[in-house]
Formats: C-alpha cells, sequence, structure tokens
C-alpha cells in the first residue's frame, strides 16, 4: 500500500484552510482530507483541529484485530470526536462563529476500503477505466439535484453549490456517511477538497493520474487544478496498493 | 408389405398407406380416428431409433414445428415418443413438390416465381421471428397444392437461432445445389442462410436451372462458396431486370451483403409487383467498375479455384463456367466475367469421377425416392458428415493455394485499422476504391477504420476495391433503473446494459439491506457500453442515536430530506388538515426526543382536506311542553351539500333534554336545527348556527327553542302556563371555544328584538355586555306578531 498527498493555497486565496495527512497502519492506510470554513483563521484552525482530533481518536480506537464493523465504527466516533472539539471551540470564541470543516476519510486494509465522509470533499475510486465518485456532497446544490429539483447541469451551476447542508463543528451532532468498499486484487482512491474536484472533470482528473508516476500524482494533480486558475485551496491524497 | 400399414398409434392415427421414404424416416398416410380427418405420420426408421443423434434431430423437427404456426408451414398435430416407436403427425397435404412442378414446367413464369417466393418467405419470416432457422431450404421440401397454396416443410435440420454452439452436425448439411455459402463452409448459420437458399431456388425456378451444378456435390458446395453464378437474364431474358437484381441480391456471398431480413426481401418483391419494370440499381457501382482495368473479380478466382480443385481431386471440377457467354459478359454485371474471356461454355462440369468417399448416392437420386410425397428427404447422416468434412478441407486447401496464386499485382495492401476513414481516402484514392460496407460500434474513434476486406501485406491491383467497416465510436447506453433492486437484480440490469459495476456498501436507514440506494451515474445518465457504474448496496441502518428534530411546518419533501438526513426512517401519511395541503401537521416522534438510526417516524402531511370532526349538541326543552318530536340537524357543507341528521323519537317530558353529536367538517359549516311535532306535523326552526369542526366551537345565529316549541303546538295552555321555569341556554355552554361570544346576537345590544330577525334566545345580552333572562312578567312579555310568530318586548 502506498500513498502520495499534497495540498497548495491555490493561486487566489489569502490562506490554506486545507489540510490533509495520511498514516500507517501496520500495512494498512488511513488518509483524511479537511477543507475548513469560517472567517478570521477559523477555516484554518477547525481543518487543522479536525485532522488532530480524527487521527488521535482513530488510534487510539484502533487494533490489528478489528472487524469491518468496528472499523466503520471507529471512523464515524473518529468524525464525531473532531465534530465535538471544534463545536466546542466555537462556542468559546465569537470570532469562531460558523467555524467548521469538511471532512472525508480512507481507511484501507488488504480486502476493503472504509470511508467516512461529511461535507463536499470527495473520495473517488480509480478504476482500470475511468474514476468513480463514491461519496455523495453535502451541499444545497446536490440535495436539491437528488430531490429531482434540478438538473445535473443546474446543479454543476448552482449559486449555492458550496453551502453545505452538513459539516463538521457546526451543529452538536454529526452525521456521518461511511461507504464499505471490497476489493480483491488492487485498489486506488483519490480523496480530494473542492478546490480540484469542483474545477476538474473526473476525465481530465483520471488522465493525469493515468499519465503520471506514482510519485508524482499528488503534485500533477495538483497543477492540474492550478492550471484552471487554483481559485480555491487544492488538495489530494491519492492511496494505491 | 410394410409391417406398419394397418397399425394403430396410440390408438389413435391407423396408418393406412406409405407415401414417401426419407433418409431416416418413412412417411405414411393415415387417419386419425378421433378427429376423422387424413394426416401425415413421419416415422423414424427402425435402424435409427437407437441412434442418439437421429433421434435428437428428429425430436428437433417437432420441437421447430410445435413453435411454427403459419398458413405456409405444415402444421404438426402430435407427436410420440415412446421407446418403440417415434413419429410425427402432421397435416396431410394432397399436392406436389415444387421440385416436380418445376420439372414439369421446366422454366416458371416471373409471376408464379413472385407468388410462390412470397409464400416461402412468409413461412420463414414467421420461422425467423420465432428464432428458427430452416437451413434446408429446397424445392423438395416446399409443397404446393393444386390452387398455388404452399406449405414449407421438414424442419429436420432446423437450428434454434439463439441455440449456442455448433456440433459437426450442425455445419454444413443441406441440399448442396441451395446451400448457402456460409454453409458449405461450416460457419455460423442464421437467417440469412434461408434468404440465400430462398435466392438459388428463385434462380432455378426463373432460368430452369440450379445457379450450380455438377456431379459431384462437393464441387457444388465450393463453387457456392466462391464462384459467381451465371446472370439469370443471361439464361433467361425474360427475366425483367428488377426480379434479377431480386435474385442477385438474395444471393450474395457474404451474408452482410443480403437482404439481411425476409421482411425486406418481400418489401422489395412486392414494389416488383407493383411495377414490373422498376430497378433497384443494387449493382449499379459494379456497372461503372466493368469499364475499368482489373476490376476485382471474383469470377476469376473461381476459374482458379475450379483448376486448383481440379489438381487438388483428381479430375474434380472442371473449369467453371466463365463467362457466360457473350451476352452475360456483355451484360452490366460483374459476375462472370473471366479474364480467359469466356471460352468455356457455362453449365459444365464435365468431370465426372465419383470421389472415392463418395457414393453413387447423389442427391438428386436421393430424393427421388421420396416421390410426390410430404417427406423429408434427407441425406442419411453418414454421407452428410463426409459432406462436411471434405468441403471443409477442400475449402481450406483451395483457399491456401488461392491466396498464393501467382496473379500479377501491383501494390501490397497497407494496414488501415485505426486510420480515419476520410484520412485513408484522401490519401489512398489513387490506388484503391474504397467501399464502406458497415459501421459498428468500437472502441476506435468514430470514422476509424475498424476492418478491412484485403488484408495487409497482400498483394492487390490498383484500383482494387478494399471493403472497410468503420467505428461508428464508442456505444453509449442509459444508466437503468436499480433503485430499491436487491443487489443481483441491479447486476443483471447493468449487465443487459452492457455495463460493469463496482459495490459499496453503505448504511441506510431508508433502504433494506443489500438492495440498492443509488446508482453513481444516477439512472438515465448516458455513458459508454463497458463502462462503470457504483451500486450503493445499504447495509441498513447504523445504531447511531439520532436527535428528532421539529418538522411540522415544513413542507414534506423537505421533511422528509431533512429527516431522512438525519438518519431516521421516514414515511409519510396524508392527513386532512387545515393547513395547506403538503405541510407536515404532525409529527410521530416529538422533536427533541433522542431514538436510535433507522427509527422510523411518521410525518403527517395535510393533504388539504378539511379534516372530520363532531360537536355535541345539547338541547333543553322548556319544561312545560309536551309531546312526540324529532330534532332534525341539517348541516350545509362548503360544497353546498346538505346532510341532515335526525334524532330518534322523543318525548317530552321523559326527556328533559336531548344531546346528539353532529360530524361534520370545515370551520364556518351553516347548522339548521328543525323542530318537528309528532302529534301534528307541524315543524318549526329551533336555531341557526354556524359550527366550528375544526375547533369545536360554535357560534349562534339565532335560536329561540320555546319559540319553536310554541310553534308546534307543543304547549297545551300557553297562556296560562308560561315557561317561566325554563331554563334557558347559555351560548357559552357550547363550548369555550366559541369565535367571540359577545358577538352574537349583535342586535343584543337593544332591548327591541327586530322581527326580522329570528326571534330570541332565551335572554339578551344589554348595553353593558350582561346576559339578561327573558322572565316573562317580570322584565317583559311575548308579543304574538300578525304571522303567529313571537318577539320578546322588554318592560320599560
Amino acid at each position: 500500500m502506498r500513498y502520495r498527498y499534497g495540498t497548495d493555497i491555490g493561486l487566489k486565496r489569502e490562506e490554506n484552510q486545507d489540510a490533509v495527512r495520511c498514516e500507517y497502519y501496520g500495512h494498512n492506510v488511513l488518509a483524511v482530507v479537511c477543507d475548513g470554513m469560517g472567517g478570521e483563521r477559523a477555516g484554518k484552525e477547525a481543518s487543522a483541529l479536525a485532522i488532530e482530533e480524527f487521527f488521535q481518536r482513530f488510534s487510539a480506537g484502533y487494533t490489528e484485530s478489528m472487524g469491518d464493523e468496528d472499523i466503520r465504527k471507529l471512523l464515524v466516533s473518529s468524525v464525531s470526536a473532531a465534530n465535538s472539539v471544534i463545536y466546542t471551540r466555537a462556542r468559546l470564541d465569537f470570532k469562531n462563529f460558523g467555524m467548521g470543516t469538511t471532512c472525508v476519510a480512507a481507511f484501507v486494509n488488504k480486502h476493503s476500503a472504509f470511508i467516512a465522509n461529511v461535507g463536499d470533499s470527495r473520495a473517488y475510486l480509480i478504476t482500470d477505466k475511468q474514476l468513480l465518485k463514491i461519496t455523495t456532497d453535502h451541499n444545497v446544490a446536490t440535495l436539491l439535484f437528488e430531490q429531482g429539483k434540478i438538473t445535473e447541469e443546474e446543479m454543476e451551476e448552482h449559486p449555492q453549490k458550496h453551502m453545505l447542508v452538513r459539516a463538521v463543528g457546526v451543529e452538536k451532532t454529526v452525521l456521518t456517511d461511511t461507504f464499505i468498499l471490497d476489493y480483491e486484487d488492487k485498489i486506488s482512491l483519490l480523496l480530494c477538497s473542492d478546490g480540484l474536484s469542483g474545477y476538474c472533470s473526473d476525465d481530465e482528473i483520471y488522465d493525469v493520474i493515468l499519465n503520471s508516476d506514482f510519485d508524482d500524482v499528488a503534485d500533477e494533480l495538483i497543477n492540474l487544478a492550478l492550471s484552471k486558475g487554483g481559485r480555491d485551496n487544492v488538495t489530494v491524497a491519492v492511496i494505491s496498493d | 408389405m410394410d409391417k406398419n400399414i394397418g397399425k394403430k398409434l396410440d390408438g389413435r392415427y391407423e396408418i393406412t398407406e406409405l407415401i414417401g421414404v426419407g433418409g431416416m424416416a418413412e412417411v405414411y398416410k393415415g387417419v386419425d380416428v378421433i378427429d376423422n380427418k387424413t394426416v401425415a405420420i413421419k416415422i423414424l426408421k427402425k435402424e435409427y431409433a437407437e441412434n442418439e443423434e437421429f433421434l435428437r434431430r428428429f425430436r428437433n423437427e417437432s420441437k421447430a414445428i410445435a413453435v411454427l404456426s403459419h398458413p405456409n408451414i405444415v402444421r404438426i398435430y402430435d407427436v410420440g415418443f415412446s421407446e418403440k416407436i417415434q413419429y410425427i403427425v402432421m397435416e396431410y397435404i394432397d399436392g406436389i413438390t415444387l421440385k416436380e412442378y418445376i420439372e414439369e414446367e421446366k422454366v416458371l413464369t416471373w409471376k408464379d416465381t413472385v407468388h410462390f417466393v412470397i409464400q416461402i418467405l412468409r413461412a420463414l419470416q414467421h420461422a425467423h421471428d420465432k428464432g428458427i432457422v430452416h437451413r434446408d431450404i429446397k424445392p423438395q421440401n416446399i409443397m404446393m397444392f393444386t390452387d398455388g397454396t404452399i406449405k414449407v416443410m421438414d424442419f429436420g435440420i432446423a437450428k434454434f437461432a439463439r441455440e449456442e454452439g455448433k456440433t459437426a452436425t450442425d455445419q454444413a448439411i443441406g441440399s448442396v445445389h441451395y446451400i448457402s455459402p456460409e454453409q458449405a463452409s461450416g460457419n455460423v448459420t442464421d437467417a440469412k442462410s434461408d434468404i440465400y437458399s430462398v435466392g438459388a431456388m428463385m434462380y432455378e425456378m426463373l432460368t430452369g436451372r440450379k445457379p450450380f451444378d455438377s456431379d459431384n456435390p462437393v464441387a457444388i458446395a465450393v463453387m457456392h462458396m466462391h464462384d459467381i453464378p451465371e446472370r439469370p437474364r443471361a439464361i433467361n431474358p425474360d427475366i425483367p431486370d428488377g426480379l434479377e437484381e431480386i435474385v442477385l441480391r438474395a444471393m450474395e456471398k457474404a451474408p452482410e451483403d443480403r437482404y439481411q431480413t425476409t421482411g425486406d426481401m418481400i418489401n422489395d418483391i412486392e414494389a416488383f409487383k407493383a411495377n414490373p419494370t422498376m430497378t433497384f440499381g443494387y449493382y449499379q457501382e459494379e456497372d461503372d467498375e466493368q469499364n475499368k482495368e482489373d476490376t476485382i473479380n471474383f469470377a476469376a478466382p473461381a476459374a482458379e479455384l475450379a483448376d486448383k480443385a481440379a489438381d487438388a481431386e483428381p479430375k474434380s471440377a472442371a473449369p467453371v463456367y466463365a463467362a457466360a457467354g457473350a451476352a452475360g459478359a456483355a451484360a452490366g454485371y460483374a459476375y462472370g466475367r473471366a479474364p480467359q474471356g469466356g471460352a468455356v461454355p457455362p453449365q459444365r462440369y464435365q468431370q465426372a469421377q465419383p470421389q472415392g468417399y463418395y457414393d453413387e448416392d447423389d442427391d438428386d437420386e436421393y430424393e427421388e425416392e421420396e416421390r410426390s410425397s410430404l417427406v423429408v428427404p434427407v441425406l442419411t447422416a453418414v454421407v452428410v458428415v463426409v459432406i462436411i468434412v471434405a468441403v471443409i478441407f477442400i475449402a481450406t486447401l483451395l483457399s491456401g493455394l488461392l491466396k498464393n496464386s501467382g496473379k500479377k499485382s501491383d501494390f501490397t495492401m497497407d494496414d488501415f485499422i485505426g486510420m480515419d476513414y476520410n484520412e485513408a481516402v484522401s490519401k489512398y484514392s489513387n490506388t484503391i476504391r474504397f467501399e464502406v460496407i458497415d459501421s459498428e460500434y468500437a472502441e476506435y474513434p468514430e470514422n476509424a477504420i475498424i476492418w478491412q476486406s484485403i488484408e495487409e501485406g497482400t498483394e492487390f491491383n490498383k484500383g482494387d476495391t478494399l471493403k472497410v467497416k468503420i467505428s461508428k465510436g464508442m456505444e453509449t447506453t442509459e444508466v437503468p433503473n436499480c433503485l430499491n433492486m436487491n443487489q443481483e437484480m441491479a447486476k443483471d440490469q447493468l449487465k443487459l446494459r452492457g455495463l460493469d459495476w463496482k459495490i459499496v456498501q453503505q448504511s441506510d436507514p431508508n433502504v433494506q439491506k443489500n438492495y440498492v440506494i443509488k446508482t453513481e451515474p444516477k439512472e438515465g445518465t448516458e455513458v459508454h457500453k463497458g463502462s462503470q457504474v457504483i451500486l450503493y448496496i445499504s447495509m441498513g441502518a447504523n445504531m447511531d442515536q439520532v436527535e428528532v428534530k421539529n418538522f411540522v411546518g415544513m413542507t414534506a419533501e423537505d421533511a422528509a430530506a431533512v429527516a431522512s438526513y438525519s438518519g431516521l426512517k421516514v414515511k409519510t401519511e396524508p392527513k386532512p388538515a387545515y393547513e395547506k395541503e403538503g405541510i407536515v401537521v404532525e409529527q410521530s416522534i416529538k422533536k427533541g426526543e433522542k431514538v436510535d438510526e433507522g427509527t422510523e417516524i411518521i410525518l403527517y402531511v395535510s393533504d388539504g382536506t378539511d379534516p372530520d370532526g363532531e360537536i355535541p349538541f345539547k338541547i333543553t326543552f322548556p319544561s312545560d311542553a309536551r309531546g312526540r318530536f324529532v330534532i332534525d340537524y341539517i348541516v350545509q357543507g362548503k360544497d353546498g351539500k346538505r346532510e341532515t341528521y335526525s334524532s330518534s323519537n322523543i318525548i317530552v317530558p321523559d326527556y328533559t333534554d336531548y344531546e346528539q353529536i353532529i360530524p361534520g367538517s370545515g370551520e364556518n359549516v351553516l347548522v339548521t336545527i328543525k323542530l318537528t311535532n309528532l302529534n301534528n306535523n307541524s315543524s318549526a326552526t329551533l336555531g341557526v348556527y354556524y359550527f366550528n369542526f375544526a375547533t369545536g366551537s360554535i357560534q349562534v345565529q339565532s335560536e329561540d327553542i320555546t319559540g319553536a316549541f310554541q310553534t308546534v303546538g307543543a304547549f297545551p295552555e300557553p297562556e296560562t302556563d308560561p315557561p317561566t321555569e325554563e331554563p334557558w341556554v347559555d351560548p357559552t355552554e357550547y363550548g369555550p371555544g366559541t369565535e367571540d361570544p359577545t358577538e352574537p346576537p349583535t342586535e343584543a345590544t337593544t332591548p327591541y328584538v327586530d322581527p326580522s330577525w329570528q326571534p330570541g334566545v332565551n335572554g339578551e345580552y344589554d348595553s353593558n355586555g350582561a346576559w339578561v333572562p327573558y322572565e316573562q312578567g317580570k322584565n317583559g312579555d311575548w308579543m304574538t306578531n300578525e304571522d303567529g310568530s313571537t318577539t320578546w318586548h322588554w318592560y320599560s
């Protein structure tokens, strides 16, 4: 199992509110991407806190012998832990009003990938044919699309495309989507913030992945986002075996 | 004497005479003693009854015809497959075969030909639609009635087109005179093989000659594979051009060049019938080509091939009728032109040496046996297999020789696969004529060449035609609906569309475990065939706790979305309510309660209709009223519909009051209460009210209980015994929710009671808003008006 990750402030923002971390647990890998929100450094703090708390909680709960359901639950409680910490911090200081973060996490062991998601950062499965989006974006536009009120095209252009309906640290509790993907021989996953997925098509992303050395894949993906204008912070993590 | 004659099969079919003998079966005329009709009975020969292969084929025939039902196909009535005897009971046809007819007539008129062929095609169309290919279409399998009706029979080697796989005997059986090239070469046969055979029959009907003939069936089969038959009009110039085109098109060597369906062929024949002078122009291009130098020419290899065949097989097929005489050569059809220039007369296969492995048992001779029967002339299996093997062997040998046949060539063919068609044409149009014969979906970009008829490296001549197939690009399909299907069904749906999938499990309280929650991409999205779709399969609900939010006042859609987002299982139920339709008016779990994820919450949603309610209404009777009464409650709904509820009979003074529960819906419903005295049948209005079923409150518009009793004559001595004791009805008794108790009656501020206003309550509000009861003789008195009604007058 290998991973590569990277984050970049982009070309337009004054601050990088994204955060990313990948770690080995034995041969298994845990990767987390967070995209913070809120002004006055609150966004940056939120994503950093989330990653810190997430890994702390996961490491405390993780054992080699965990079953699938236990791993899934551990991911959920790690998100919940991050949520509590940010929520509490936000209440302590009015400056932190609206502080929150997205959080997409993937834990990959030798037979399955476990994915937890809150917000609009994404996890993709990279197959030999294409890029397949696993997670659902928790924003207003997607919600309207899923309700059938707007078309896919309208969703792409929707003014509330970036307005989240779920985020870590905004409410007392948070509901986390979890996904389990069993695999046989090989698996490759991409986690990214909307600085990549919001400005590049799946095909463009897939092309870059196909045509990059694994060692450079994170940088190449960031370059792709920058080539599209770099309007947002961009963060990627690629796991592959 | 045949041992079978006189037998009765299954106690029903009496065998009367032998009418034909086929390769593996005998056919008898018989009588169905139950239905009392003549039938044909085909009985598998004893010697074959133990052979699995024969049994299979024999049963196959019955299976094939059994699914067919068409006026032009011989009907099958019954089958008997016992250990002792195998038979098929069929329609008895008193007629002759088309073979016999052709022999008698020599050449058929085009009108007769068309008349017969259309019927044959219709029969085949029916069979093809059912997925059955006949594979042995020949004149001896076509029966004719004297009125010209045709019946196709002998589906003995018919193939269910959808059956996969081939067996040796499936490959190249059938009569060699009408055999399609693909059948002769042992390739896969389909409906288009039947079309070829029909074309070959038509050829014979119109010209009186079989397209190819030889003493050697192997040579015939080879010719079907490689040779161009002589042009029909060269033999019989009376054949109309259009009909000739139809024959030629049906007999194209490559199945893809033929009519693709019997329907297509019927359409052309019908068009031709409507206008026999028409032409279709199918062979226009070849006309042009005629003038070019090195026109690719099938006749050339054919002739060579025949030569080689002669070498390969000692003195086998002689030079095949190359240039079919001057007429043929002059005709604008590329066909039949041999480089040698037409020295050899057509239709001569001079060699005649029988092959070692091949008996005298010629196809034709063999058919002779059958005579005028509806029988199945089937080659014996042995011969069939030998022919197949021989044909395939020779064909392979010949094509090998053909490749090296040292014709002088100008160029070597390039590899065009993957090249854009337009680019290829612009680069090579000087040397190669390109002909697009088909376009298919492929992984190559649109318009790229994906197949070429002449292989790379093969030598070819300038101006030769290279047939190519081009790509239509990647085939797309829509993501099918998979929602709420179980995993396996959903996979089948995707498989049907040629899509691949990945399974992602997700917890979802609203979707049953193992069922599809959603797909990515979504249903209806256009995707390339072979691409992948994520199936999100529900793992059921998590056991996390969820705090229930308030949903009342939200639209049902929003509430359902929010509730399911928060992990609740949502059920909505419509409910009549005064809120706008679609608004949640009630939720089964209170706001703030903590429940397990996946707990079901029922959201009651207003359906916009008024809810039903009921209001109890109590009337206290004047104490001195006497008699039997009925009270009617007339409820006038919003839509103007009146509903009347009636009390039971009330005997006063046994009853001192009466309460009726009045059902209804709406907020402002007019209720009129009527009193009827059963003793004299006179009625009077007791009161008029507005009921609010939403709140259960009542607004009194007018009420005069005593007055009503008086009107109906319920007081024996009204003058001497006025209802002083009569308890008045407190309006507040109708419920504290009364909209505005101070409002009715509005006139109560004045002591005078307007007679036009339904006379009063048993008291009135004074100017200070205080209730003052009527106390007859003390503060006022009843006065009788001119109309007989009474009005309260206060003492001043």
